[in-house]
């Protein structure tokens, strides 16, 4: 083992002793997430080299990696596999208890299936049982609960055989020692839910197992996604909220990891989160989530660490040379566009953070657009961030310090749907806060 | 290949699961050869291959989607390996499963050596290893591949190779002094 031919050779005879097959669970859990997953598809919104999120993936599939908890207690249930999946967002305080409708509990009797009133998937704050800075997943069905970190959708941390014991009441039971809890800790819980049906209060009794306690007493929100597999919140009650996943000053190409509640945000009635990804998040109204998202017309987005995009051919995906990342060097830019039509920037303060607004919309005279698109475009901040047609736009570039410039993009389908979306729009983005 | 993934690109998801089977092999040897864990390969195979999906309208040139998996891949590997050192409560420690008849070129004791000492590799120097060794793909390749200096990759790899080797050879030496004494 002298030459570094004889070191080459012991090396790759040493690698190969690895398999060379993707197990067949990992491929079908691929295609399965596939099916239910969207592209990204607009030119508009591009979101070019984002930050991976692999972290907060879904596989949608109890035959995937769930831990051995999971399957023990899927056993000695007979139940279904849980669909472990992660979801996004919120905290804060939303509905009150005093809109609390009364739970359609059962006869009582133990061994009764989880009322369908809280059966599915729920997102909450962080726990001691996730990673640092992470949020939580509880997930009912009719037989069991799983807990799980937002983030990290395969992996089960904790499950429990579930039964109604009475109205509003459910008693969880350990099938043997796993997540924190001896095999045999058993548990009482009340709940109720809030009007609207997206917030979930549970409160613990008693339970043998205090890290269930922890973790599954609390607030909880539904996972309303239309898409179950984006890990958003979909439509919200009026209220504040904290974001999953976006980390407003992760730098690019660094690597993601969890950041439960960087920004918090509130909402009036009629409003909907429809993403949530680490480097960008979405509200839109409510009513618009029933369209498919390439007819969506209106949306409030937040991108992280906005870079000039060059323009020396259409469409480009390089960052613009010579061209600052602060909000100053920013709005200077953007006017420079060609294609363009701006305003002249002005200052605004959110949360105490300096920033400058302008609203831009296509030169009528403009005619470039991007390969297979025939309506002009213009692309120039990444990640994301292009207009095409008629759409108009309000850009505000934040400065949070450090050299981290943040992009909220208030932007509407034409000219007539802008100027009262914006009236709705700008109060949101006043609440934000950043942590 | 180019055409699947012009197809897939426009939303054809039969065409994207002949790009998953036509790649998942080679992408899940990658994953496994720089984790050493069976369930954290697949779940970087799975987090790569989901977020390849998602943004596959973005791939201007078809041509090169097995290198641009490649790279998703190998920053997922990183992802997964960061969350399991930081979070050592919930490491799930599983079997990797190895060929029926090893291969006699590298022994049980340089084995056990190699093992060791590229756990104590950064997830980086490994993925330029792996990339290097097992894939085949030169220096300038792999800089390409991660998004590297050239230089960073032939550093990351000399900083690889002479962990191993130093381990083999440190590993070799007591087995040597042992039989002398005997």
């Amino acid at each position: 083992m002298t030459t570094e031919r004889d070191f080459d050779r012991v090396a790759r005879a040493w690698l190969d002793l690895l398999p060379d097959e993707a197990p067949d669970r990992a491929v079908a859990a691929v295609l399965q997430a596939v099916e239910t997953t969207p592209q990204v598809r607009r030119p508009v919104r591009w979101l070019t080299w984002r930050s991976s999120p692999m972290n907060r993936l879904p596989i949608a599939l109890g035959a995937t990696a769930v831990v051995a908890v999971a399957g023990a207690l899927l056993l000695s249930r007979a139940g279904t596999s849980p669909p472990v999946g992660a979801s996004a967002s919120p905290v804060g305080t939303t509905a009150s208890p005093s809109t609390a409708v009364s739970p359609s509990g059962s006869s009582g009797a133990a061994g009764a299936p989880v009322s369908a009133d809280i059966q599915g998937r729920w997102m909450g704050d962080h726990r001691a049982i996730v990673e640092p800075n992470a949020g939580t997943t509880i997930f009912f069905d009719a037989n069991s609960i799983t807990i799980s970190q937002a983030n990290d959708g395969p992996r089960v941390l904790l499950a429990s055989a579930a039964s109604t014991i009475g109205a509003g009441r459910f008693q969880l039971d350990s099938p043997l020692t796993a997540g924190g809890c001896a095999g045999g800790d058993s548990g009482t819980y009340g709940w109720t839910r809030s009007s609207s049906g997206r917030t979930l209060t549970i409160t613990a009794e008693r339970d043998d197992c205090p890290a269930r306690s922890e973790a599954v007493a609390g607030t909880w929100w539904l996972m309303g996604c239309t898409n179950p597999d984006d890990f958003c919140l979909g439509a919200l009650d009026a209220g504040t909220y904290r974001s999953q996943f976006i980390t407003p000053r992760l730098d690019p190409g660094a690597t993601w990891s969890a950041d439960f509640g960087a920004i918090t945000y509130t909402v009036p009635d009629g409003w909907a989160n429809d993403s949530d990804w680490p480097d960008s998040l979405g509200l839109v109204p409510a009513a618009d989530l029933t369209l498919a998202e390439s007819s969506r017309t209106r949306q409030i987005g937040l991108n992280t660490q906005p870079m000039a995009m060059a323009q020396d051919q259409p469409c480009s995906d390089k960052v613009a040379p010579g061209v600052g990342r602060t909000v100053d060097a920013l709005a200077t830019w953007i006017r420079s566009v060609p294609g363009l039509v701006t305003t002249v920037p002005r200052t605004i303060t959110i949360d105490g953070h300096p920033g400058k607004w302008l609203d831009v919309r296509i030169d009528p005279a403009w005619t470039k657009t991007c390969p297979g698109e025939t309506t002009p475009i213009v692309t120039y901040l990444m990640p994301g961030t292009a207009i095409s047609g008629t759409e108009h736009e309000r850009l505000i570039l934040l400065d949070l310090g450090d050299g981290d410039v943040l992009l909220i993009v208030v932007w509407a389908g034409d000219q007539a749907t802008f100027d009262p979306f914006i009236a709705a729009a700008m109060p949101i983005v006043q609440s934000l806060k950043f942590e | 290949m180019e055409d699947l993934v012009e197809q897939a690109r426009s939303g054809d998801r039969e065409a994207f699961a002949s790009l998953v089977a036509m790649t998942s092999d080679r992408m899940y040897a990658i994953a496994i050869r720089i984790l050493r864990d069976g369930h954290l390969a697949e779940d970087a195979l799975q987090g790569a291959l989901i977020t390849a999906w998602r943004q596959l309208p973005t791939l201007r040139d078809p041509a090169r989607f097995e290198a641009w998996v490649r790279r998703l891949l190998v920053h997922a590997c990183y992802a997964e390996a960061r969350r399991r050192r930081s979070w050592t409560a919930n490491v799930r420690v599983l079997p990797v499963d190895g060929p029926a008849s090893p291969d006699d070129t590298v022994s049980v004791v340089d084995r056990d050596a190699l093992d060791r000492a590229f756990r104590r590799l950064s997830i980086e120097q490994r993925a330029v290893f792996v990339l290097h060794h097992h894939t085949g793909l030169s220096l300038v390749e792999i800089a390409e591949a991660l998004g590297i200096p050239a230089g960073t990759a032939r550093s990351r790899l000399h900083y690889a190779t002479q962990t191993l080797r130093a381990a083999i050879e440190a590993d070799a030496a007591p087995v040597v002094n042992q039989g002398r004494m005997a």
